[in-house]
């Protein structure tokens, strides 16, 4: 279920400065949004299993682009969370 | 009156602008080609203005407010703010068209639709890009018309194509005596951020390339609706294909050329169709 404040949150990250903030301010940035202490966790550990099911796709796109991960990264770390229906329709 | 000159709908995969001096020769090659064609082809139609339609992409609206449909009515619309955007317009604005803008809001509030509507808006990638790519120099002015498609739930494709028809009425209501043209953008098929990206579902591209050839609208509308919820969540935006083709009349679809590219992450396609006389 889309989490309001984590998509919030991963949204006002898309200024100029949103690198640098989440980089080097990280729980600062966080503390300014009331998210659950486990979404709190996910987010400081970069537990994108954990964020998946709680943001929009486009966000989390940019949330990875953001993290530094490239296309293929991108590809590799969502994939492990295919479930067996999506793995069929991708891969036959 | 204003008259409909063409109808056309290509893909706005951000890569293309992201990754453009990154990219294979020959990926390059097949995008310069086939935007360039499409241009070539819109140019000669002579449009005064351009009514294009997209999708938002968490650039004007959030969570708070997501407006199914949106007409950007004014005189003057900002350029893209994303960072890959800035390179190519430099922060420019794009001319808007404030008279057949806000007769097209108008004409639909008649009609029973209810879109919201924005004196300026962001113009984003979406619309962005296949203006970019298709060298449009001078871009006539544009209205845009925006859709939501990134977070659920979206316009029906029933719904889609009877705005797409409504627009159509729309702009042959208007007064003044312009040539329009109606550009979509968006697909074909991708997967951004789920746990599916980077999957491109040629078959899914395929089967909708055959239903604009031929279907009518009830079986296109109940086909995109079945196919599109077993696809990646960029198929979403065949529906702004569903718009350029009601406004087309529901006819004269010519592929100008479809392939998938990986390296872009998107089943791209480019199309027109031809108004019939």
């Amino acid at each position: 279920m889309t989490d309001y404040w984590t998509n919030k949150l991963i949204f006002d990250l898309q200024g100029p400065d949103g690198k640098d903030r989440w980089t080097n301010h990280r729980e600062d940035v966080i503390a300014k949004y009331p998210v659950s202490p486990e979404i709190r966790r996910a987010l400081l550990d970069d537990d994108i299993g954990a964020l998946l099911p709680l943001v929009n796709p486009y966000l989390m796109r940019f949330f990875l682009l953001m993290l530094g991960y490239d296309d293929a990264k991108s590809i590799d770390v969502l994939g492990k969370f295919q479930t067996d229906e999506e793995r069929m329709r991708v891969h036959g | 009156m204003a008259k409909i000159v063409g109808s056309f709908a290509a893909s706005h995969a951000p890569n293309i602008a992201r990754s453009w001096h990154d990219l294979k020769d020959d990926t390059r090659d097949w995008l310069t080609t086939r935007y360039g064609e499409m241009g070539k082809r819109l140019k000669a139609l002579g449009p005064d203005v351009i009514v294009v339609h997209s999708n938002d992409h968490w650039v004007n609206f959030f969570l708070d407010n997501i407006p199914a449909f949106l007409i950007g009515i004014g005189d003057e619309h900002d350029g893209p703010p994303e960072p890959f955007m800035k390179p190519i317009f430099d922060g420019k604005a794009f001319r808007g068209h404030h008279g057949l803008g806000s007769h097209v809001l108008s004409y639909a509030m008649g009609a029973d639709f209810d879109p919201a509507y924005s004196h300026r808006i962001k113009i984003d990638h979406g619309i962005g890009i296949p203006l970019w790519r298709m060298g449009l120099d001078p871009l006539p002015p544009i209205v845009p018309v925006f859709l939501n498609l990134v977070e659920e739930p979206f316009p029906t494709p029933k719904r889609c194509l009877a705005w797409g028809h409504m627009i159509r009425d729309a702009i042959e209501s208007y007064p003044e005596d312009i040539r329009v043209a109606v550009l979509s953008t968006g697909g074909l098929s991708h997967s951004i951020g789920e746990a599916t990206m980077g999957w491109i579902d040629e078959p899914f591209d395929q089967a909708c390339i055959d239903l604009f050839k031929s279907a009518s609208d009830s079986k296109l509308a109940s086909e995109l609706d079945r196919m599109m919820a077993v696809t990646g969540n960029g198929g979403a935006e065949l529906r702004t294909w569903s718009i350029a083709h009601a406004a087309a009349g529901g006819q004269g679809f010519e592929l100008i050329d479809y392939t998938p590219l990986p390296e872009i992450l998107i089943g791209c396609g480019l199309a027109e169709w031809k108004i019939a006389a």
